[in-house]
């Protein structure tokens, strides 16, 4: 009985070909473009998780206080490997900022980067030194396996400095590091013995206090919090406070919620697909069992069950989907493993963070995507889609009563009558044909719409993303600006930081005056400045500033302007001037840190090593796209702080096109001069610009295109079921007298109705949502959009595929009906 | 004497043939008819017989294996596609054992459509005065899934004429409808053609309906045989 | 009560290795747990014996404490010994899952677990196919089995052992009874057909030898020279002449008919007065066979207007001649003492006249001929009569002339009926 329902729903599905073939296409696109996302999507975690082990792997690390305490955390029954540095002496070499440590470890397991012995071994005598070759280089040794280094260093970093040979026994990781990076930021290690270390502690020169770095156990199984509590709770086993502890946030969050944001991404992108899919695949079936109707009563007639008939579509659907889901699975799984490492290729060659990027290119090839959980899930959606898709159908199936083999009649619309025409011609007939099936024609349309909306839609958003606006989010105005490279609250190198080097005064009058006589510079614009603030309070944006934070002005000019985008609050100069009020200018950050209008703050602002107290108080909350920091006064509060040094941070400079290519030079020439400039170059930002948009761009009308295609088999699907199954009307109007070349008009008047309808609905609502899209990725701050650009081409590149597919599908079938006799045709059915 | 000046429809020597050597089926073998113009010939045979297929090659539907189907004297197996669309919407009116109406149009649309398919300007009382004889005043806006078998079919009679073509060839006109709206749709047909002076051209397996024909032509195994 | 532990009973079939599987997984469980069980046992004897070793080893004054606490079973030293341990995390509120000795153990017992949970679940699934399978195959034993009985064909009621092998006792002797029963009731069927044959081809030949016979005397009586023959002739011919006559008569219309010298005059006529008047014409030839006619008025209710005030636009002689003609046919052909019946009907655009008479009925291949001129009847009954094979003829050219056609069709039992549609408006 269960055999006879297969062979019927295999023939049925031999029968219908062209059906099969489109609901088989249909399936097989979906269940690629799921596994092509979720593979990509599990590619990109991968990779994060790669990158994020590839600085290093440890979850904390220990300030230890008590030489006990190693041997404690080496016995805990939490800690799952541990490692020990031991920062012994500061180097003196120049101006390198350099350590001669220990490392040793305890419990196997931890991986610090730039710690891997690629030669040679890890030092045991006293004399021995490892590193990477790049610093022996620096030092002015040769990076070689049993040469030797003279060091000068500083015990604790402090007290006589000494002088010793060292042998190298060890080269570290021959990973370059670029020279072009100033000494003083990059903090450069070499390895000693611990035999070392005990010669200098028995003569009472070196107090040691080492740091443990540590990994616990349940890294895959906890979640962040979880693991957070597990670290303090272990420290305080030990007696170390919480300030003792530094955690490896960055690894932690990776590998604790592996790509909550990538997931969701997926899961998004998913969900639209399969709802696309299922609306086209539930579209072909119910136009199928339309169309089977006669049929299914025939079955019904012959005494097939509600049951038996809907496990003869249930088994259709199963055939069609176990072969077009492993061949989907396949090729979404092979698409991304091909394309996948190429794309990492092309933006490791156009180098965006070097440091980065380098990384990516080492990892390409080896990214984990595969996962056989996420296979049977996407086996399931599919498989479910297709399921939901057949619900509805089935239900109609199931309610075809056996009398309807003889005398149903297609009747979809209420109406009795129909007011007509008093004469009759191709194009009444092509209009009474769509109007016949309204809803099938509606389902149709809106199905090709909704895609064709949504093309347009993300195509409005993604044709105003130029790269110019993604430039002048770091050069907001000219064709270069010098930055100084300030950190805001750096303990270890307190001269870095914004405060100690406005005392150097880089840009002073001089300096720009040298910039503005320079060939071809026309004017010269320096930004407001910027002056760092700390506060006792604690406060959720201080904390994630590194606790200082930048602040800066406006002026009374600008209030119409923060005005107009008001959110909360009220701007008036004078009062915010007399109560020492302040603005903020991001919405998103204000809600991120939980700030409120009538929030007071006691500031403590840095002017050099002066410390000014200022007590401010939130009065208005505006969003501007201006270069502001997040929080601002008005000029006379900023002015009466009396500040000693210009707070100048940024200079923007405007150049003659001609000599672009010269200034640049020579301003290249002067940031290499102090190791605190930074150089922004607009043809730089705008390449990266234009990569960045495209990696973006790209993919994104991938998507669309395929999620396209699936809405086309539905329109194709339609056009050869209103054909095939009118087939004996056609052969009727032909033995009427239509000619063939009526035949033609009338069907292509069909599909070119069906074209309108479609773009009418995608340009009209795709504009519209599209301008909506717009404006909240402008707000949310997406790609820099800033001017709307209409997506003309992409309008007039939908137009055209939807107009030639529509034709060439007519053109097909209308061959193809032609090639039967009108005799089979009349007499189909009878 | 007469029968020999007003032939409006003639078969010379027809044949059908289907498939090939020992599947070879002749569906209709070497038929010599001549219906004049006016006539009523009623053309009866079992199903399987042939008699449909005749039909056909008469309405220039199917193209014959050999002989000739002549249409007022014309030879149509010569004709293009094109012509035969033309002919088959100005000379000849088809009733269909299904109706075969179209759904989507209503009653007066279904009526006028082979006048719309020639660019034909309407002959709006002789359309209305067909309407009229075949009582569906009251339909004709109506949808054809809301008609009776038998409306529908005097629907299907109403768009035969309407085109005023010298033949009508219906296939079973009967043959869905119950005894007593057949016998009526039977005889409108027949009165319809006298009225309209349109030769008529029924094929039955129904002898009760037979009768009505001026003459019967029997038709076994594609060829006459009475 | 003893068929309940049958065990071809399905439900039982199930029971059975149902409750197997449910003591294996329990007992697999126990024995699982048990040797998890054991393990932790041995390894906490080994632990102990670890701790006991490092610390007598060293201390060996100690041992004497430590045997205290290890057979202690108040827990004097927990707290002490937790408050140590705790600073190595082992904690009281350290859970089993975060030791990773235990936990090895722990996962190695849960997925012992599912395992056995899966193989139940197989076994379960493997269970219900085969009884599904062996209930297939007996549900399409007995398809064919019914079906062998349905065609008649009781070839396997002989093969008890057969149908034994599929079903129990009951089922199979429930079964060979209906065969047996349908069996009989064949046989009997058969039987009677063949009466009834016989039955019909002795009445022919009943009828045959008086109708012979009736031929051979009236030849006879041709050569006979005495008068009361020459009388019995005489009469003959009379009948002849009368025969005649009524030809002539019909002749003369058909004539008139035909070259158009009838002209026929459509006026508003009430269709039941032609009716009434066709009826009067012919109700004494009724009379005379005693045969009644009913004129019956089938249109639907819904129609307003009943047949008695149907007004048509007809020629009210000549529609009455042609339905006389009909009605006149209809009595000489039937029987004496049977029913003429008329019906009428109101369709959408024809009044139908259905007159069904009980008479000896038309043959298909004569339907178009009878309204042909002069025709008549190859039928033996129908050559009898006198008739001249106008009337019909005449009937027909009445109707069609006025737009209305005639038609013939046997009637359900016996007889025929001929169907007149006239046009409800001109």
């Amino acid at each position: 009985m269960k055999k006879t329902v297969f062979r019927l729903a295999f023939s049925k599905l031999r029968y219908h070909k062209s059906r099969t073939l489109l609901t088989g296409i249909s399936i097989m696109l979906t269940t690629m473009l799921l596994m092509a996302i979720g593979t990509t999507g599990i590619g990109s975690i991968d990779m994060s998780r790669q990158l994020a082990v590839a600085q290093s792997n440890y979850h904390a690390a220990f300030r230890l206080t008590q030489p006990e305490q190693l041997s404690i955390l080496s016995k805990h029954i939490n800690v799952e490997s541990l490692n020990t540095i031991e920062p012994f002496a500061q180097i003196i070499y120049g101006k390198m900022n350099g350590t001669l440590s220990l490392s040793e470890t305890v419990k196997d397991g931890i991986y610090i980067s730039n710690f891997e012995l690629i030669e040679g071994h890890l030092p045991e005598q006293e004399n021995e030194i490892c590193s990477l070759p790049a610093f022996f280089e620096r030092v002015g040794a040769e990076p070689v396996v049993g040469g030797t280094v003279t060091l000068s260093f500083r015990v604790n970093g402090k007290g006589e400095i000494q002088t010793k040979e060292f042998t190298i026994c060890g080269l570290l990781t021959d990973r370059e590091i670029s020279t072009e990076i100033s000494d003083s930021r990059i903090a450069w290690s070499a390895y000693i013995s611990r035999a070392l270390l005990a010669q200098y502690e028995k003569a009472g020169l070196y107090e040691a206090s080492p740091s443990a770095y540590l990994r616990f156990y349940g890294e895959d199984e906890l979640s962040y919090d979880e693991m957070e509590n597990k670290i303090k709770s272990t420290a305080s086993d030990i007696g170390l406070g919480e300030e003792y502890i530094s955690m490896n946030k960055q690894y932690l969050s990776t590998m604790t919620n592996p790509g909550t944001e990538t997931m969701l991404i997926v899961v998004f992108v998913s969900l639209i697909v399969i709802l696309f899919s299922a609306l086209v695949i539930y579209s072909i079936y119910y136009v199928g069992v339309i169309t089977d109707i006669q049929e299914i009563g025939k079955l019904k007639a012959l005494g097939a069950s509600r049951k038996q008939i809907a496990r003869l579509f249930f088994c259709q659907g199963g055939i069609v989907c176990a072969f077009a889901i492993p061949l989907g699975l396949l090729i979404g799984y092979l698409l991304p493993y091909i394309l996948f490492p190429q794309i990492i290729q092309a933006a490791g060659s156009t180098a965006l963070d070097s440091s980065y990027l380098e990384y990516l290119l080492n990892i390409k090839g080896q990214i984990h995507m595969f996962s056989l959980p996420f296979l049977v899930l996407v086996v399931i959606a599919v498989l479910i889609t297709v399921w939901v898709s057949l619900l509805k159908p089935i239900r109609m199936a199931k309610k075809v009563s056996p009398v309807d083999a003889i005398r149903y009649q297609e009747n979809t619309t209420d109406c009795k009558s129909r007011k007509g025409h008093l004469t009759v011609k191709v194009s009444t007939l092509t209009w009474s044909n769509l109007s016949r099936n309204k809803r099938r024609t509606a389902v149709t349309m809106l199905t090709m719409g909704l895609s064709c909306v949504l093309f347009i839609c993300v195509s409005a958003v993604l044709s105003s993303t130029s790269a110019e606006d993604l430039a002048r989010r770091n050069i907001k105005q000219g064709d270069f600006r010098l930055s100084l490279d300030y950190s805001y609250h750096d303990m270890e190198y307190p001269e870095n930081n914004l405060n100690q080097l406005v005392q150097q005064d880089y840009f002073n009058e001089t300096f720009l005056e040298q910039l503005a006589s320079i060939e071809g510079v026309e004017s010269i614009e320096r930004d407001s400045g910027r002056i760092l603030s700390s506060t006792d309070m604690e406060s959720a944006i201080y904390e994630a500033l590194d606790n200082r934070l930048p602040l800066s002005y406006f002026t009374r000019k600008e209030v119409p302007q923060l005005s107009a985008h008001l959110k909360a609050g009220s701007i008036d100069y004078d009062r915010m001037t007399a109560e020492n009020e302040i603005l903020c200018t991001h919405v998103y950050s204000f809600d991120m840190y939980k700030l409120a209008i009538g929030d007071v703050f006691p500031l403590t602002l840095y002017d050099g090593d002066r410390e000014i107290p200022l007590t401010v108080t939130l009065a208005a909350l505006t969003q501007v796209d201006a270069d502001y920091p997040l929080l601002i006064m008005t000029e006379d509060t900023w002015n009466n702080l009396g500040l000693t040094y210009d707070p100048t941070t940024d200079i923007y400079i405007h150049v003659k096109k001609a000599q672009y290519d010269d200034v640049k030079k020579t301003l290249q020439d002067i940031a290499a001069l102090n190791e605190h400039f930074e150089l922004y170059a607009m043809d730089e930002e705008l390449s990266i610009g234009r990569y960045s948009v495209s990696m973006i761009k790209y993919p994104i009308y991938l998507l669309l295109l395929l999620i396209a295609v699936i809405g086309f088999m539905n329109l194709i699907n339609t056009m050869i079921t209103s054909i095939v199954t009118r087939k004996k009307e056609i052969g009727i109007l032909q033995a009427l007298g239509l000619s063939n070349r009526q035949l033609v008009h009338m069907l292509a008047g069909e599909g070119i109705i069906f074209t309108a309808g479609t773009l009418f609905i995608s340009v009209t609502l795709g504009n519209l949502f599209g301008y909506l899209l717009f404006l909240y990725a402008k707000d949310e701050h997406f790609m820099s959009l800033s001017r709307y650009h209409y997506p003309l081409w992409e309008t007039i590149g939908l137009t055209l595929v939807l107009l030639v597919g529509q034709i060439a599908i007519t053109c097909f079938i209308s061959k193809r009906v032609e090639k039967e006799s009108l005799i089979e045709r009349i007499r189909s059915q009878e | 004497m007469k029968e020999h000046t007003n032939i409006i429809l003639r078969t010379e020597n027809l044949c059908k043939y289907y498939g090939t050597g020992d599947n070879l089926v002749k569906a209709v073998d070497c038929i010599d008819l001549a219906i004049r113009q006016g006539e009523f010939v009623s053309i009866v045979g079992k199903s399987g017989s042939g008699k449909s297929t005749l039909l056909h090659m008469l309405g220039a539907l199917d193209n014959p294996t050999s002989g000739s189907v002549l249409i007022d004297g014309e030879d149509i197996s010569s004709f293009k596609e094109n012509r035969l669309s033309q002919i088959r919407r100005r000379k000849i009116g088809f009733i269909f054992q299904s109706y075969n109406l179209i759904p989507s149009l209503n009653v007066w649309e279904n009526i006028v459509l082979p006048l719309g398919l020639d660019n034909k300007s309407l002959d709006k009382p002789f359309i209305r005065d067909i309407v009229k004889t075949l009582g569906l005043e009251n339909k004709v806006k109506n949808l054809p899934n809301t008609l009776s078998g038998g409306q529908q079919q005097r629907c299907a009679i109403a768009r035969a004429i309407a085109a005023k073509p010298s033949i009508i060839l219906a296939d079973e006109p009967t043959g869905n409808l119950d005894t007593k709206t057949g016998d009526e749709v039977m005889a409108l047909l027949k009165a319809s053609a006298k009225k309209y002076g349109q030769t008529l051209v029924v094929i039955t397996h129904n002898e009760e309906i037979a009768q009505m024909a001026d003459r019967t032509v029997m038709i076994a195994d594609g060829k006459v045989v009475g | 009560m003893k068929k309940i532990y049958d065990a071809s009973h399905p439900y039982l079939k199930i029971y059975f290795p149902l409750v197997g599987i449910y003591l294996l997984f329990t007992l697999s469980i126990g024995f699982v747990g048990f040797e998890f069980l054991n393990t932790q046992y041995t390894q906490e004897l080994r632990l102990l014996s670890n701790i006991a070793g490092a610390v007598l080893s060293e201390h060996p004054d100690l041992e004497e404490t430590l045997l205290d606490a290890i057979q202690d079973t108040e827990g004097k030293y927990t707290d002490q010994g937790l408050n140590i341990l705790s600073k190595y995390g082992y904690g009281s509120d350290l859970s089993m899952y975060d030791d990773i000795q235990y936990r090895d153990t722990l996962t190695e017992f849960l997925s012992l677990c599912f395992l056995f949970i899966f193989l139940s679940l197989f076994i379960i699934t493997v269970c219900f196919t085969l009884l599904d399978r062996k209930h297939n195959k007996q549900e399409k034993y007995l398809l064919t089995l019914l079906d062998h009985f349905l065609s008649e064909d009781y070839s396997s009621l002989e093969q008890r052992s057969e149908i034994h092998t599929f079903f129990d006792d009951a089922f199979t002797d429930a079964l060979l009874k209906l065969g047996h029963k349908l069996r009989l009731k064949t046989q009997m069927l058969s039987e009677e057909r063949d009466t009834t044959k016989t039955l019909v081809t002795d009445i022919s030949h009943q009828l045959k030898t008086p109708v012979s016979a009736l031929k051979n005397c009236l030849a006879m009586s041709m050569e006979a020279d005495s008068p009361i023959e020459r009388d019995a002739f005489l009469e003959r011919c009379s009948l002849q002449l009368t025969k005649l006559e009524a030809l002539m008569e019909n002749l003369i219309n058909i004539s008139r008919l035909e070259t158009s010298l009838i002209i026929l005059h459509q006026t508003k006529s009430a269709l039941s007065d032609i009716l009434l008047d066709a009826v009067n014409t012919v109700y004494v030839k009724a009379l005379q066979k005693t045969i009644t006619i009913e004129v019956l008025n089938t249109s639907e209710p819904k129609n307003e207007d009943s047949s008695s005030d149907l007004v048509l636009s007809l020629d009210r002689k000549w529609t009455t001649e042609a339905l006389a003609n009909i009605l006149d046919n209809a009595i000489k052909y039937s029987p004496a003492k049977s029913v003429i019946n008329v019906r009428l009907s109101k369709l959408y655009s024809y009044v139908r006249i259905e007159i069904e008479d009980a008479g000896i009925g038309i043959p298909k291949n004569e339907y178009n001929k009878i309204f042909k001129r002069f025709y008549r009847g190859q039928h033996p009954t129908v050559q009898q009569y006198e008739g001249s094979g106008v009337g019909l003829y005449l009937s027909r050219r009445i109707i069609e002339e006025q737009g209305g056609s005639i038609t013939v069709k046997p009637a359900v039992r016996q007889g025929s009926i001929f169907v007149v549609q006239l046009p409800l408006s001109g």
